[in-house]
């Protein structure tokens, strides 16, 4: 028992790290089953139609991962973002502002490949290149505002994001960019359709999986080389544990936070250029798809971490993918939604549910004297 | 007089497009100035304003629509508390949460309820029901008073209310002090977290009212895409009224201007969108904060403590 003591006050806080994101996930799964419940649905039922519409209906068809892509080109995108908020986390910075690079990424990313006409191997990292400089951009504008004129980035990337859907919505995509300008008897709205040498190839016959996938393994790699590998990760980790110390051990935290502000918004934008030479292939009249808030989602359940974001995404990839066939019951796909909220809430709330286990410690402690003497050191 | 019936007509105007957006603004003023942030006022606009309709749809009274919109948002907001107040969590994260939480639910609720993801059917409202009907019959005034229902009454009337609250009365005092050293308040005997529950339960009260002036005030149905931002604006508005509720009126009104000259030229002089495209009415709004922030225009500071939870003994 003493033992036992030992281990657990040494290893406590790892413990309750590594328990948050699946309790937070398990009551989102146990909060959307009261709701279906309360609808007069049945949860089981329903969550059996996710599994089977995310991995498939039977063994063959499970292994042949034939229905596997679509969760993971969601995942992909999602993983992205998540990325995005987990870089400027780490430098101290709330990245509400995926959205918006998500937006100024795609619409970057559609311009450039409807314009830029080179083979394949050539095109697309020229799309990308101008993607990774705007939405860098972008991200970048709200840290050099926070560092220079000292606004909360949270209120400046919020505005930035809705800066961007107006005018993107309602000035480049009806305006400069818009398909009538090129082709004037066009009856779809939005932007040209982006040339065949722009497009992301698909992989799978059988889903819309397309080399996204590998974009968001490069970031996920280059993330976590960054953050525990470099100077750069090194300086910008510091920033986020103590901002007042790395000032004065001499790290310039003005370009820290500018620079992991400026990654956050590529990794954003990246996620956007994805979808538009992957999925969409034009930039629509309307485009709204809400993947750059479910990056903070991802970012927050995964830890701030980005191999925690990487899983994290990819199975709410496939989550997003299931709840497609859970329409069958009537259960529309935005319930998703329900089971992220719910995980965010129980995220912020940690403070709280450590303060319990505490609690529940200091009780124990009082029942067991003659076990716990004292709290090791 | 053409000139003062268009003057009218366009107060007027602002008075209804504003509303929303002066009425969530103000749940902001009250919880930013008791310390603590709220950006689910997006999210508790939804809330309300879904449950607006709920409540008329099943009674038929629209009354209790407002009242479900407020009791909801009331709920959010409490669950807001909760988590910012009691368990001390981040308020930002919480936001976020409730915003997400508030797009699926409410997607899901509607299509529970009224079986469809488009727009619910048309419920009893008060869209063209003014509150003084006879004074509507006014000559040139009476314009303003065509348009006043409850909500736009509200909206008038509250930032002053407030603001005779925040700053005219010892409640309000303990209120901001709360907001700006919630250790000193404490040392004097102020429940901190008391005023921060009611604060924050009280802006979801009046973001579930910004709801519901939109679904049974301007219109009489809930649509999926509602609100469509106009929370993130009454977050802008706020700032821009540097947190005080009569500076909030306006720039509600100076960003609902905004909105209105774009429908108004777009129907009388479409060729100057061609000039200054629609996005950048649009876009003013949010590109004004920044800009405020930022000190370009004016200077706006926020409550000291907002968004700081405050833990009793704890070592400053």
């Amino acid at each position: 028992m003493a033992e036992f003591v030992n281990w657990w006050y040494k290893r406590r806080e790892n413990i309750l790290d590594f328990m948050m994101p699946i309790l937070a996930v398990l009551a989102g799964f146990l909060v959307a089953a009261i709701m279906i419940k309360a609808t007069g649905k049945s949860p089981l039922e329903a969550y059996k139609l996710l599994l089977h519409g995310a991995l498939g209906h039977n063994w063959q068809e499970f292994l042949s991962l034939s229905l596997a892509g679509e969760g993971l080109l969601k995942g992909s995108i999602l993983a992205l973002t998540g990325l995005s908020v987990t870089v400027a986390f780490k430098a101290g910075l709330f990245n509400i502002g995926a959205e918006g690079q998500f937006l100024v990424g795609a619409i970057t990313a559609a311009y450039f490949g409807f314009k830029l006409n080179f083979s394949p191997w050539i095109n697309i990292p020229l799309i990308l290149l101008a993607v990774i400089v705007f939405s860098g951009l972008y991200g970048a504008l709200a840290a050099y505002l926070k560092v220079k004129k000292g606004v909360h980035e949270v209120i400046t990337t919020i505005m930035l994001n809705w800066t961007a859907v107006h005018l993107i919505e309602n000035w480049l995509v009806v305006g400069p960019f818009s398909i009538l300008r090129f082709f004037p008897r066009a009856i779809r709205a939005g932007t040209p359709y982006v040339n065949d040498n722009s497009r992301l190839m698909p992989l799978m016959e059988t889903t819309r999986l397309n080399a996204s996938i590998f974009i968001a393994l490069m970031a996920v790699i280059f993330v976590f080389y960054l953050l525990y590998k470099t100077v750069i990760g090194y300086e910008i980790q510091s920033i986020g544990k103590n901002i007042e110390a790395a000032r004065y051990s001499g790290i310039n935290t003005g370009k820290s936070m500018i620079l992991s502000m400026f990654i956050a918004g590529a990794l954003a934008g990246l996620a956007g250029a994805c979808m538009i030479l992957g999925t969409e292939k034009q930039y629509p009249g309307v485009f709204r798809p809400g993947y750059g808030f479910d990056g903070i989602a991802m970012a927050l359940i995964g830890l701030t971490h980005p191999i925690g974001t990487f899983i994290t995404s990819l199975f709410f990839g496939f989550v997003r993918a299931g709840a497609t066939s859970m329409q069958l019951m009537g259960i529309h796909k935005t319930f998703a939604d329900i089971i992220q909220g719910t995980a965010i809430l129980f995220v912020a709330s940690q403070v709280g549910f450590r303060y319990l286990v505490y609690l529940l410690e200091e009780k124990l402690k009082r029942k067991k004297r003659s076990i716990i003497l004292e709290e090791p050191k | 007089m053409f000139i003062i019936i268009t003057v009218m007509s366009v107060i007027s105007s602002l008075l209804k497009f504003g509303t929303p957006i002066i009425l969530a603004g103000l749940g902001g003023v009250i919880t930013e100035n008791a310390g603590v942030v709220n950006i689910a006022l997006e999210g508790m606009m939804r809330i309300g304003g879904f449950f607006a309709v709920f409540g008329s749809y099943i009674t038929g009274n629209p009354w209790y629509g407002i009242l479900m919109a407020m009791v909801a948002g009331g709920l959010a907001g409490l669950l807001h508390a909760y988590i910012s107040v009691s368990l001390r969590g981040n308020q930002i994260v919480s936001g976020v949460a409730i915003n997400v939480f508030a797009l699926g639910g409410i997607t899901f609720f509607l299509e529970r309820y009224f079986n469809t993801t488009g727009h619910s059917p048309s419920v009893a409202s008060f869209m063209n029901k003014p509150i003084f009907p006879p004074l509507a019959k006014i000559p040139y005034v009476g314009e303003i008073f065509l348009n006043m229902n409850v909500f736009v009454f509200l909206a008038v009337v509250m930032p002053f209310v407030i603001h005779f609250y925040l700053y005219r009365t010892p409640w309000g005092l303990r209120h901001r002090s709360v907001g700006e050293h919630p250790k000193a308040a404490d040392t004097l005997g102020v429940n901190v977290y008391m005023v921060r529950y009611l604060a924050v339960i009280a802006s979801g009260v009046f973001a579930g009212l910004a709801g519901a002036s939109i679904t049974i005030g301007q219109l009489s149905l809930f649509d999926n895409h509602m609100p469509a931002g106009l929370g993130f604006i009454a977050l802008a508005a706020m700032i821009f009224g540097k947190w005080k509720p009569l500076g909030t009126l306006a720039a509600a009104l100076f960003f609902t201007f905004a909105t209105v000259v774009q429908i108004y030229i777009q129907t009388l002089a479409p060729k100057i969108l061609t000039i200054i495209p629609r996005g950048f009415f649009l876009a003013l709004p949010y590109m004004l904060t920044i800009l405020i922030l930022a000190g370009f225009v004016g200077r706006a500071v926020p409550p000291a403590a907002s968004g700081v939870p405050y833990e009793k003994g704890e070592k400053l």
